[in-house]
């Protein structure tokens, strides 16, 4: 009996110490990515996953670039503990968005999750997130309606709508001054979504501040074949200035539409990735020139940011294109959440999300032109801008703000004819 | 005279509908079954156009034909393999078997070519023209003029050769025609293939100024699917006329009101037809 109860307790006690000793291992810290690999923005998502991917590779693996969590394996601060991704594609369904991320949770038990591109599956999938506590970073998905709600758990790295507006507007009234002319008129043309919409409720909240006398806003639903009646009724009011909201297919359509029926503003100002695009400029050919849009990331940046270059080398050899705009906020919004993985006291919801309330990432520890990473009580960066690019002889080149500027814009902009 | 430019926009709208309409019709009036794929076929009549495009430097409105004949074939094979074995199984199985297809299809151009936009971006036909006030985009009003000539082509087939008149004996009565000796498996083939060589123009005609990508289908077949209720299932003029009046309604409805609302008018007109003529304004009982 005695030998009996003395094995006993002595294979008690090593299973204690081993299950000890596995415990002290590095944990492995799942992260869950929401972002869209089919519908609408199909394009724009698969280029976003893969940058996660390579931010992953990047903090994983060591890389020889100087930049934060690349020459180390996995998270120091957590003894070198892996990031595991689980990415899934929701299509750009709000509905799929909210269940995915509870799956993600519940199922496969994720440390934190970050998506989404499209807002309006952002709003769902967030919600999720909120009911079960799990923190969730958004890099991509700009509706300032997102940390309206207050929610605990959201982080939303990106600039919303409102700095995208206030950003617009700053740039006209310089280019008003400059080249003498007085706007009154301003449309906003935008995709009836939440992403689309925030846009417009921006405008609509400021324009007055800024010397408009009149808004007009157009919204079209998702996945139309066609914009004529909308802009037919932008026609009739001439607006000077349209600032633009829309999908990839939707921007080509839109300007297709503008040049067949000869509505010319002074300026369009798209933003959002799909007046960014290859297909864009390819699809338009002369057409696209001159199109202004709001962007977090341009080629200028590869000087300014140190390790952006070879990021970008490294993001080209895998994906045969260079960053732009969408993966370089997905990115940076991976980082975020290393950066705060790494920091956090233990790997539970409540230390995570409160070392992500500490976050404080200077600007040139990013790719992006942020001044930095400081999130407010609602979980906005309140360090978050853009830069606005225009398309001249099929190239974006950089026209604002002044200090990174490439070329003057073109301003202005000249008819359909005369290109 | 804006309200004549947004009724012309409307018809040509409209026009690519009515295209798009006509073979689905053709498929339901026939075999009575609803094709949720094809959309699909539309989007690889796309693909074919731009990559005949793209490595032969042959323009969509040339190579038109060769896609229309290819997606001809295309639909005879789908038929052959596929919805041959659900011709009078439950209605479950041909919804599943179609939308199958459609997920499918999608899925498979998904894989293959990436979600990229791509344009033809050098065609042949592009810009715009004026007439007074009116504005006109070129490729939308020759892509236009395609689909009504390739639409009065149906009708003809359909009502003036002893093939497409078998079709239509076919579709009204398969055990009749049967007796008569057509032979129906026949017909059922020819109806998949013509139904995709249909929507194959629409969508060859299309790929000259419209992106192509895979999910273009939807686009251009739910207003279609509107249009063949609207103008009575198995109803190829219903179809055709379903497609205009949907043009029209959607542009006019955009215009007049809220853009957002727009497409809450062909469905509109739809639950009106559906509750006071549910097989169709010229669908019979």
């Amino acid at each position: 009996m005695k030998m009996k109860q003395l094995f006993a307790v002595s294979a008690l006690a090593l299973t204690v110490s081993l299950g000890g000793a596995v415990a002290q291992a590095p944990q492995e810290i799942r992260l869950g990515v929401l972002l869209p690999t089919s519908g609408a923005a199909a394009k724009s998502g698969q280029e976003t996953v893969e940058a996660v991917q390579f931010a992953i590779d990047l903090i994983n693996k060591k890389y020889d670039i100087d930049f934060p969590f690349a020459k180390t394996e996995g998270l120091p601060g957590k003894g070198g503990a892996k990031i595991k991704l689980i990415i899934e594609d929701h299509g750009g369904l709000p509905e799929r968005g909210a269940s995915i991320a509870e799956r993600m949770i519940v199922e496969e038990k994720v440390h934190i999750l970050q998506g989404c591109f499209q807002s309006s599956v952002c709003a769902t999938a967030t919600q999720a997130a909120e009911k079960a506590g799990v923190p969730f970073v958004t890099g991509t998905s700009e509706s300032p309606a997102l940390t309206e709600r207050g929610f605990k758990t959201l982080f939303s790295v990106t600039p919303t709508a409102d700095d995208i507006a206030r950003d617009f507007f700053t740039f006209l009234k310089e280019q008003g001054a400059k080249h003498n002319i007085k706007l009154n008129s301003l449309a906003v043309m935008h995709v009836n979504d939440n992403w689309g919409s925030s846009l417009a409720k921006a405008a609509t909240a400021s324009y007055k501040d800024y010397g408009y006398s009149s808004i007009k806003t157009v919204s079209y639903p998702t996945n139309v074949s066609d914009l004529k009646g909308e802009v037919l009724q932008l026609k009739r009011d001439n607006p000077d200035v349209i600032l633009q909201a829309s999908f990839d297919t939707d921007a080509i359509i839109a300007v297709k539409a503008y040049q067949a029926l000869q509505l010319q503003p002074k300026a369009i100002l798209a933003m959002g990735a799909s007046f960014s695009t290859p297909e864009f400029i390819n699809a338009l050919g002369k057409l696209a020139n001159f199109a202004f849009s709001h962007t977090k990331f341009h080629a200028v940046l590869l000087d300014k940011r140190r390790g952006a270059a070879q990021i970008n080398e490294e993001y080209k050899k895998r994906t045969g294109r260079p960053l732009w705009d969408a993966p370089a906020r997905a990115f940076t919004a991976t980082m975020v959440i290393a950066d705060a993985l790494n920091r956090a006291k233990s790997l539970s919801r409540e230390d995570i999300i409160a070392a992500l309330k500490e976050t404080n990432i200077p600007g040139a520890d990013t790719i992006v032109p942020y001044q930095g990473v400081k999130f407010d009580e609602r979980g906005r960066n309140v360090l978050a801008n853009g830069l606005i690019t225009q398309i001249q002889d099929g190239k974006h080149v950089a026209v604002w703000p002044a200090d990174i500027a490439e070329r003057q814009a073109v301003f202005p902009i000249p008819g359909w004819d005369a290109r | 005279m804006i309200y004549v430019q947004v009724m012309i926009d409307g018809i040509i709208v409209g026009l690519m509908f009515a295209l798009v309409a006509m073979g689905l019709s053709l498929i339901y009036g026939v075999m009575n079954i609803v094709n949720f794929a094809h959309g699909e076929f539309m989007m690889l009549a796309m693909f074919l156009s731009f990559f005949i495009w793209h490595f032969f430097g042959i323009d969509p409105i040339f190579s038109l034909v060769l896609v229309a004949a290819a997606l001809f074939a295309f639909g005879v094979v789908v038929y052959r393999l596929l919805t041959k074995h659900i011709v009078g199984q439950s209605l479950l199985s041909q919804v599943l078997a179609t939308f199958g297809l459609m997920v499918f299809l999608q899925a498979f151009a998904n894989f293959l070519w990436k979600a990229n936009i791509r344009t033809v971006n050098d065609s042949v036909i592009s810009g715009f023209f004026q007439v007074g006030d009116l504005f006109f985009s070129l490729p939308e009003v020759v892509s236009a003029a395609g689909a009504a000539v390739a639409a009065l082509g149906f009708f003809w087939f359909l009502n003036r050769t002893e093939t497409g008149l078998a079709l239509q004996a076919t579709a009204e009565d398969q055990q009749a025609a049967k007796l008569m000796g057509i032979n129906t498996d026949r017909m059922f083939a020819l109806a998949w293939g013509l139904s995709a060589g249909a929507v194959a123009i629409a969508g060859a005609l299309l790929a000259s100024h419209f992106a192509v990508y895979p999910q273009v289908g939807a686009r251009w077949v739910l207003p279609a699917f509107v249009a063949v209720a609207i103008g009575g299932f198995g109803n190829i003029t219903g179809a055709f006329w379903g497609g205009i009046i949907v043009g029209i309604v959607q542009v006019y409805g955009g215009f007049l009101t809220d853009p957002s609302l727009k497409n809450i008018f062909p469905y509109a007109l739809f639950l009106l037809v559906a509750f006071f003529r549910p097989y169709g304004i010229m669908g019979s009982k």
